[in-house]
Parts: C-alpha cells; structure tokens; sequence
C-alpha cells in the first residue's frame, strides 16, 4: 500500500454539537485504488465523521488535505468540487421521482446552474448513455420510468452520477441496506472493478461480513476517538473489539430439551397465500427458533399469517395444542403471538411519541381502566424494559426519534416481549442494527424466553447461528432442512437456502 | 441560544399573548372587565367549537373540510323542525345531532372504506350539505310567517328554550354557550390526554400501519374521528341557530376556514407541534382577544383577516420554522 | 421571530393612535352633550358591508358623524350574523355613546339590542326590525318607492297596460313594495298583471333574462314591466334586447346606480323610470338619528326615507351619465329633509 499516494488525509477532525465533543482527533487518510470501510458502533462519530467530508458541517476543527492542499469545506458545494462524492443510504433521496431514466442519469445537466435552458432530449440521452456505461448500465431503457426499474438499478444510476464527475473519493453509506443479497454481489463485483481502476472508494455498513469481505483497510471510530486501522486479513471477532472493547462473548447457552418442555405453537399442513406446500413445525417452550431463508422464499407470507395479518389458505394453527382459529391481529394477540414487524421506521415505530408510549401501545387496555390510563403502571413498565434491555436514553419520556438505530430496535423488541405470551415472531430484528445492540437484544431473549417461544426470521446465517437453538431453511415455500444450531454445518445451510 | 430558541418555542405564543392581553387592558381599561372576557369568549365560542372537532380529524393525520357546512345545516334543520314543521325544539336538538353523526360516519366510510382522500370526500360532502340545507326551504330562511310552498304562512317558532341556549346566561353574565364550549374542551382535553382512546388516536397520526400491526382496528378509530367531528359541529350548529334565532341560509361562511386557523395555531401552544385541544382553545381565544381589543382600539372591520393571517403565519413559524431538523 | 411581531404589532397600534386625534369643538347652540362637553363614540354595526348600497350608506353616516364631531367606529363582518350579535356587545364593553344598527336578522339583534338599552346606551335601526318601542326604526319607504314608479307607469299608458311582473315573495322590501302593487291593481282596473315570475338566483340579473325571455314568447301581449328592485330591472331589460323587442314594452323598477343610468339614456332603451332613495342620506338620517336620541331629544319612532323618481327621459334631457352627476342636478336626492335642527350642520356641497 505504501507506494500509493494518499489523495485525501483527514487530520485531527473533531467537532462539537454545543458541549458534547461528538468527535475528537480523528484522522484517517485515504489512498486511490483501496476500499476503505469506518465502522463504528452508532453514536461512535461515525455519520458526524461523513458529513464533515461531505461538508455538511462548516464548523468543524482540524484539516483535510486533498493532493496535499488544504481546504475548508463549508458546504456540501465545497465537497462537491473538491471531488468528494457521496451516495446516500436511501436510495428514493438519490434518484429523482417521475424522471425518467436517463433524466436521472443526466440530472446534472437538468438541475445545474449553468444548464441549457432549453431541454434537448437527444442531448440528455446521449449524455446519459456515457454515463451508464462506466456502470454497464447501457441496457436500461433511458425512456423508462425511473420507478420501473429496480431498487438495485435505481442506486446502480446513482452511482454512476457519482462517477461521472470522475471523484477523487466516492463515499458510500449503507449502500446494501435495501437491496437483496444477489444485488449485494454485483454491487461489490462493480466496486473492486472500480477500485482497480484507482478510484479511492470510502465504504460504510452495519454488515461487519461486508466490511470483511470487501474491504483493503479499515478505520475504527469508537467514542468519538481515532480507535485504530485494521488491515487484511480481518476477521469479524477482531472489528468488533476494535469498535466496542471486549464484549461479553455472545453466551452460547445450551437448551435442555427435556426440562418442562411443553408444545406452544403448532402447524398441520398449514399452507400459506402463494405457496402450495402445507407447513408443518411445531415450537417448543424456552425454544428460539430460527428460520432464514430469501426473499421470496415465503418467510413473511409465513409470518403475516401467523400473526392474523394474512389468512391461511388452508390447514390450522394450535397454539397450547388447542386450534387457534383467529382473523386478525387483535385475536392473534389474545392468543398470545406477538411479531416484532421488519423495517421499524414503517412498521413499528411512532414518531414524535415517547419511549413509554412506544413500549405501552399494544396493550393499551390493560393499562387502563374505563378507557383513562393508569399511566403510574406505565412508567412503571416502561423503566423495567429500559433497565432490562439496557435501552440508552435520557428517560421513559424522551422521544423515539432521540435514540440510536439500536436503541429503537430495542424499544420495538420491547413493546412485545413487555407483557406474557406464548410466542414472538421476530421479522428481521437486527437490520440497522448495530452490533452492540444486537447483543443486547438476544441477549434479553436468551436469557428471558423460558415458557415461551421465539421465532427469529431472517436472512443472515451468521446472526441465526448466534442466537438460536434450532435453524430451519425455507426455500420456495418449503420447509428444507430443520435442525439444532449446534449441528447444524453453515456450508450446507448455505447451499439450501440458495438451492434452484 | 440553543436555549433560547426552545423557550421562544414552548412558551413565546403564550408570552405573546399575556403581553398583548396587559398591553389591551394597559391601554383601554375596558378590555379587563368581565363582561369584555365573555363577549371575547361569547364571540368564539362557535369557531371555538368547530375548532375542536377538527382538531380530530387532523390528529388522525386527516382533515374533515365538511365542518362549517355541517353546522350550518344543523341550523336550517332546526329552523325547520320547530318553525315549519312546528315540532318540539327536542326534536330539533336531537335530529341536529343525529345529522351531525350521519355526516360524519359518512364521510370516515368514505375516507377508510371507499379509500377517497380526506381533502377530496369532505370538500364534496361539504358542497353537498351545502346544496342539501337548501332544498327543505327552497332557498329561503327559515323564519316565522316565511311563505309556504302552499301558499300558507308558517306558524311556528323558536322556543324559549332552544333560543335561551344561544342568548341566555348564568348569573347574569355568564353567556350559555361560553359554558358548553368550556364543557367540551375540558371533556375533549381529557379524552386526547388521559384515556387510551386519545393514545390511539394520535398514534395513528403518527404511524398508522405501526398501530394496525399493534393489533389496533385502526378503520373503526378513523372512522370515529370523523364521527366526532360531524357531531361536535352539529353541537356548534344547535348553539349557532340559538344565538341566530332563524335559518339563515347564509350562516355558515367563513366558519371552516376561522376554525381551521386556530386549530393551526394550536400546534405552536406550549411548543408540541401536533394537534391539541388546549391549543385549539388557546388558538381561538387568542384570535378572539386580538380582534377584539384591537377594535376597541379603533382597527378598522376590514383589517381583521389580515390580523388573523399575522397570527396564523407567526404561529407555523413559530412551530416548523424554528426547529429545524438535521440533514 | 416574537421581536419582530412585536414591533410589527406596535406599529400597527401606533397608526391607529394616531388617526384619531380630531378634538371636539362643540356647536352652537347644541344641546349636551355636543356643546363641546364631551367627546362623542357611535358605533355603527353592519350585517353587510359590500356593494354600493352599503359603501354609500357608510360615507353618508361618516361625513354627517364628522360634522357633528362624533368619532364613528364600523364593525362588520359580511355576512355574519351571530358577529353581528357579538359586536353590540363590544360596543356595549367599549362604552360607547350610542349604537347603530344596520341590516340584521331581526331575531338575532332584539337580544342585543335590548341588552344595549337597558346598560343605558341608546340605539336606532335601519331597516331591521328591532320590536323595541325604545328604537327607532328607519327605513326606506318601500311602499312609496313602488308607488313612484306604478305612478309613472299609469301615467305613460293612460291607466291600460298588460304587466308583467317580476319579483319574489319573502323578502321584506320586495313585499313591501308589492302592497303599492296591489293597491294600484285595484285603483286601475285597465293595469293587469299578464304573469308573474322571478328569481333570486344568482347571477340574478342573466338568470331572470331567461325567465323574462320565456315569457315574452308565452305572452306577445305584455307591453310593460313592473320589477321593484334594479338587478330584476337589468334582467328584464336585458331579455327585451335579446329578443330584440326593446320597443314593444316599457320598465319600471326601483333603486338606481350608475350602471343603471347608462343603459337608461341608451336611445333606444326600454327603462322608462325608476324611483330610488339615497343611501347616503339613508346614512346621514341614521346619525342624525342617534345624535338626537343621545341629546335626549325625542324623536318619532318611525323614520321613512322618502324616495325620488327618475325618468329616462329626464336624464337624457339633462345629460345626467353617472350617479355623481345625478347628485349634481338634483341637491334634494342628497339631503333628506328629516331630523333637521337649526345645530345640526348638514352636507350641502352634495358629494355623496
């Protein structure tokens, strides 16, 4: 690496947000042809640390050099056309609604100050095509609609806006959050051909496999401080010490199948909407039980079922070996099935409410009487879930919004596990998670699922492996393989997830 | 000035308002007397009314555009029923809110089960109450002696009773319908603040598929709402054609968008940013205030929409403007 | 953001401050209180403030209160009934020396008005029926305006005509101009009334030109028109043109603006007459009104604006092309001849 040239050096970055110091003394330099990753547990300065780079943030200290000369960003302009290029995490704040393809490929020739005024499509279209090929792009149609083309295409176009300024730095920020793991892959295919050819790329992910895999150096921050640089070859155990210290080693805890084991939940040839295969499973008490499988495999259809939202085709449900006949969410959970829904910003989460009012919500009734709320019995509630689940937060009546990513997640797994039930459903608990709070969380449920039962359904092998006693694989509607954690052999596992 | 900024936030709208309510006294001794506080509180009380029940409708993250009209038929309907028709003002108050209900349940299956947009359904049911309070009277106010479509003289007219809700007072000075509108915002303040009902309703506002996978039958909730709004509306028609003691056909104008305006500078009382009852009061008081001594300090008539449009844009400024979220 | 609402709300303050600084001076020979002891209010609260009827009326009030050195405050909200009610009893808050009401709902304002009374405050009414043996009532004379111009008619035809009338029932100046109809039915059995129609449907003046239009057709023989109130003169006039049978009928109506005298002094123009009163004395009158009342000076209890007829052969030959001109030439349409005392000072340079 040391014959390369570093093309941007940060050095001795801090900033302050009144007088909490957010960051201090953070350098990192960056090198072209390398991909970079920051991780960093959340609130650690990490997203502070990007935005300065993007120039979000005029008032910060310290200096970045870019080709050794030194320039004071303070505005996103200034980012801009020092060559630093940023693709967000969302991907519908990238792209332009009702464009179409090409007009968003082109945008810069549309929305710029010193654009035509009048609008030549032949023009836009050729400049457009440019543009796709550095991404291989050129096959899109430039005349569709940009809502007609996949997710994956959408933040593809992006970044190939983002190249065709021919960027000294491309920063990208969660760029897997909402696209499929096939679409992962050739998001990273496109990425290393980019890096060979000199392009210094600053990547960032809760997914530690990712950074992993595909990184050449990575930076820690870890409370606000340089937390060191890691080289290939990294390993995950490693990244995460170097982001939060020594954790408590996520506690493989062995389950007794014998002790007062007792049937919670069980499926006869239960067969789900768009699926032809009856399901049988049965869920044991103080059981956590894993199902991964892809999208499309017909995990959530599986799930809405369970959970009233969807009505079985055919086939019944026992809950406690007594037929649980029920039409919607409510009677679900009066049978005792709670779901942490997947994607807590739409699902699960109410903005502008308080913690307490977060947790309480599903079980309203119980705490009150006549309609009026017993909110002494609340509070009470909500400060043992905060306790429990080690939830950072200024108190039971702070704002949802005020939390770390995690920290919501936490208060989502809490409004369910708060009161007795026979089963939670977890639906992708852990995405933008970050890794403290993962543990956190299984933890919790490690340590609390006794007489009840958990169904964990997810896409990671590797978080599954962690928390659960049993794994079962869903492919196509099918259950395929359905065995203990401890036996089961991750090489195979994989193979029939992604089995044709 | 961080600081600074949250005070201005949660507390300058009442600031204000204490300033210019010692500012009027200070400068017309009048303003302080009792009487002016009651016919300041006599004046909104209809707005006022109207103001709460939309409150509703917007906690739901909806909007009901069918308030004004719906008071405004109540008052024909009242008209009708004890002049025309010659019945007992009962008769007139019950089938007032029995409208009210209709209204409002038509327009929550309209917005939940037809799925029309809240905007679109109530600006067509208003256009359509509006037409409908026409019909019984062919057009005309409704008052006593009015002609017939027959050809005879209508004999009946607004009893005592009814009118005394509209015009009468307690004690001498407190105006009737100054105490049914306290009535409600206490009983409407509880409800959104204290009960689980409440709770509901603003979550919905806030995310409503989160609540529905909380197991909350969300339809029957918006549905609600708008039944509330329909039936506090028909509350402030009853008490609009008691203080009117006539169907005017003309008594409806102008009452949707007041009310609106001060459920709007509600969301900037004490800083909560949302849709609130004690806002709502305190929006509609406030306006109330500031007509009122400003006219008693000579503003002219025709200045008064322009005061309100002041108030409105400082209070929205106060509420979005001033917090401004991260990028 | 609150400083400069403030600064914004002071400034507003201080031009109304400003504004009323006129001291009085007090007049000869007045009684008390306008013999300079003290400073006059009226307020003056509109059920409409729109059109050129209310314009009008309002500067009439407004330069009679001027040269009696009353400080006049206008509350009105257009159309508003229940602010109608509200603003008395600010008036009554504000203690002010006298109220007048304008137009209103009479069982809305009798509770108000009534409350006016008994703190003492004396009030007068303008054609709204306040049932108050303590108010006066003024009134145009609506009975009379229709008169006027039935007259005029009986006049042109020599006592025979076939009429069509247009007009609707309900409305109290329309009915009350209606008895002059009946009576003048009776009194000239060669005046019949062929048909009778008319709407209140707006635009009222297109909308009763279809009506008319349809009649024409129906009944060839109508060779007048008797509609009591301009807008239903307009839609009359209007259907004869377009059936291109100005020549066949004659119009009589009531109320006048400058529009109407435009299409009266057309050549060829089927407006015969019209009988108006002015406004601003209508508002002139209603000052006076109140002034005397606060004086203590009695006064009768019902006070009838006496209308003028004009015809259209009249403004032709006098050249009158605008309601400022109208004025000009007749000095009695400005100032009625009611509530005149020796110390009340009136208009006479005729502006309004």
């Amino acid at each position: 690496m040391t014959d390369k040239r570093p093309i941007i050096k940060a050095i001795n970055i801090s900033k302050k947000f009144g007088a909490t110091k957010a960051l201090s003394d953070v350098s990192f330099d960056f090198y072209e042809g390398e991909i970079f990753s920051i991780v960093g547990a959340n609130g650690a300065g990490k997203s502070t640390f990007i935005k300065i780079l993007c120039g979000y943030y005029g008032d910060y200290e310290g200096e970045i050099l870019i080709d050794g000369k030194l320039i004071k960003f303070e505005s996103p302009r200034d980012a801009y056309e020092a060559g630093i290029q940023v693709v967000h995490q969302s991907i519908e704040q990238g792209i332009v609604q009702n464009m179409s393809v090409a007009e968003n490929l082109a945008l810069e020739m549309i929305i710029s100050p010193d654009a035509s005024f009048v609008y030549d499509k032949k023009k836009i279209v050729k400049r457009a095509i440019e543009i796709a090929k550095k991404m291989d792009l050129e096959y899109l149609d430039m005349d569709k609609n940009i809502q007609d083309i996949t997710q994956s295409e959408k933040q593809m176009i992006i970044i190939a806006r983002a190249l065709a300024t021919k960027p000294k730095l491309l920063i990208l920020d969660e760029p897997t959050s909402s696209i499929s793991d096939r679409e992962a892959a050739k998001l990273f295919e496109t990425l290393y051909k980019l890096r060979d050819e000199g392009v210094s790329i600053l990547y960032v992910s809760h997914y530690l496999a990712e950074v992993k895999k595909i990184s050449n150096r990575v930076g820690v921050i870890r409370d606000g401080k340089y937390g060191g640089l890691l080289y290939q070859p990294l390993e995950i155990s490693q990244i995460v010490k170097a982001m939060v210290g020594d954790l408590e080693s996520a506690f493989k805890r062995s389950y007794d199948e014998k002790s007062g084991k007792k049937l919670i939940m069980e499926l006869r040839d239960l067969v789900v909407e768009g699926s032809k295969y009856p399901l049988n499973i049965k869920i044991y008490s103080g059981e956590i039980v894993g199902l991964i499988g892809l999208i499309g495999a017909g995990k959530t259809e599986l799930a809405e079922t369970l959970f009233g939202i969807r009505k079985p085709i055919s086939g019944e449900i026992l809950i406690e070996e007594k037929s649980a006949n029920f039409k919607d969410i409510h009677q679900a959970i009066k049978h005792g099935i709670h779901m942490v829904p997947e994607n807590r910003a739409v699902n699960a989460i109410i903005p502008e409410e308080s913690i307490k009012n977060n947790i309480t919500l599903p079980f309203l009734d119980f705490f009150s009487k006549f309609g009026v709320l017993a909110k002494k019995n609340e509070i009470k509630a909500s400060k043992r879930m905060i306790k429990d689940m080690g939830i950072k937060c200024e108190g039971f009546d702070a704002l949802i919004e005020s939390l770390s990513g995690g920290n919501q997640q936490k208060v989502v797994v809490a409004r369910w596990l708060l009161m007795k039930h026979n089963i939670v459903i977890l639906d992708e608990p852990f995405q933008g998670v970050d890794i403290k709070s993962r543990r956190d969380i299984s933890k919790y449920l490690q340590d609390t699922t006794k007489k009840s039962a958990v169904l964990m359904i997810s896409s990671d092998i590797d978080e599954l492996m962690d928390v659960t006693d049993r794994i079962m694989v869903m492919n196509r509607g099918r259950i395929l393989s359905n065995e203990k954690t401890s036996e089961v052999d991750r090489d195979r596992l994989l193979s029939l997830i992604t089995q044709e | 000035m961080e600081k600074f900024v949250a005070f201005a936030i949660k507390y300058g709208f009442l600031i204000v308002m204490a300033g210019s309510f010692i500012g009027f006294g200070l400068m017309e001794p009048s303003f302080w007397s009792w009487s002016n506080m009651f016919s300041i509180l006599l004046g909104i009380t209809i707005v006022g009314i109207l103001a709460l029940g939309v409150t509703f409708t917007l906690i739901v993250d909806g909007f009901d555009l069918s308030i004004g009209s719906t008071a405004a038929i109540c008052v024909m309907i009242s008209s009708y029923v004890m002049v025309v028709l010659n019945m007992n003002y009962m008769y007139a108050i019950l089938l007032s809110i029995l409208l009210g209900v209709t209204i409002g349940l038509v327009n929550g299956l309209l917005i939940v089960k037809a799925k029309i947009p809240d905007l679109l359904a109530t600006l067509g049911m208003m256009f359509l109450i509006q037409g409908l309070q026409l019909i019984p009277s062919a057009g005309m106010s409704i008052g006593t002696g009015m002609m017939l479509a027959d050809g005879s003289e209508a004999e009946g007219e607004f009893a005592q009773q009814f009118l005394f809700l509209g015009q009468g007072r307690l004690f001498n000075l407190i105006p009737i319908p100054v105490i049914v509108f306290v009535i409600l915002a206490i009983v409407i303040y509880f409800v959104l603040q204290y009960t689980k009902w409440g709770r509901i309703l603003y979550a919905i506002g806030g995310n409503e598929k989160a609540v529905k996978l909380a197991g909350v039958n969300v339809e029957k909730y918006k549905i609600a709402a708008y039944v509330l709004s329909g039936t506090i509306s028909s509350i402030a028609g009853i008490l609009l054609a008691a203080r009117i003691g006539r169907g005017d056909v003309t008594s409806g104008g102008g009452l949707l968008l007041d009310a609106v305006a001060a459920a709007l500078i509600g969301y900037a009382v004490l800083g909560v940013k949302k849709p609130n009852a004690l806002g709502s009061v305190v929006g509609v008081i406030f306006i109330g205030m500031l007509l009122n001594g400003l006219t008693m300090l000579s503003l002219p008539y025709y200045t008064q929409d322009f005061i309100k449009g002041i108030v409105l844009v400082a209070a929205l400024i106060f509420t979005f403007g001033l917090s401004k979220s991260e990028i | 953001m609150k400083l400069k609402f403030l600064v914004v709300l002071s400034m507003v303050l201080g031009l109304m401050f400003g504004a009323n600084s006129a001291l009085a001076k007090g007049l000869k020979g007045a009684p008390a209180p306008f013999d300079g002891s003290k400073k006059i209010h009226v307020a003056l609260i509109r059920q409409m403030t729109e059109g050129e009827f209310m314009q009008t009326y309002r500067a009439g009030a407004q330069i009679q209160a001027n040269l009696l050195g009353i400080k006049l405050t206008v509350f009105g909200k257009s159309m508003d009934n229940q602010a109608e009610a509200n603003f008395v009893y600010q008036a009554i808050n504000m203690k002010v020396d006298g109220i007048i009401i304008d137009h209103g709902l009479s069982e809305t304002m009798m509770k108000p008005a009534a409350d006016a009374i008994k703190a003492g405050i004396p009030v007068v009414a303008f054609d709204v029926d306040l049932k108050n043996p303590k108010i006066p009532q003024i009134a145009q004379d609506d009975e009379l305006l229709g008169m006027l111009a039935l007259k005029q008619m009986v006049k042109d035809f020599n006592g025979k005509a076939n009429v069509g009338y247009v007009s609707i029932a309900g409305i109290l100046p329309l009915d009350k101009r209606d008895r002059s109809w009946k009576k003048i039915k009776k009194e000239y059995p060669g005046i019949k009334q062929i048909v009778k129609t008319g709407t209140l449907e707006s635009p009222i003046a297109a909308k009763n030109a279809d009506q008319v239009k349809a009649v024409l057709l129906a009944h060839p023989e109508i060779n007048a028109f008797f509609a009591p109130y301009d807008e239903l003169g307009k839609g009359v006039v209007q259907a004869l043109r377009e059936a291109r049978k100005q020549d066949k009928a004659k119009v009589y109506t009531a109320d006048i603006s400058t529009q109407d005298i435009r299409e009266m002094i057309r050549p060829d123009s089927p407006w015969a007459a019209t009988a108006a009163t002015n406004p601003a004395s209508i508002g002139a009158v209603s000052v006076r009104a109140i002034a005397l009342k606060i004086a203590g000076v009695k006064i009768p209890h019902n006070l009838l604006i006496p209308p003028m007829l004009f015809t259209a052969k009249e403004l032709r030959a006098m050249k009158i092309k605008n309601m400022k001109q109208l004025r000009k030439k007749f000095p009695k349409f400005n100032s009625v001849d009611l509530l005149n005392y020796p110390w009340i000072p009136v208009d006479k340079k005729g502006l309004f």
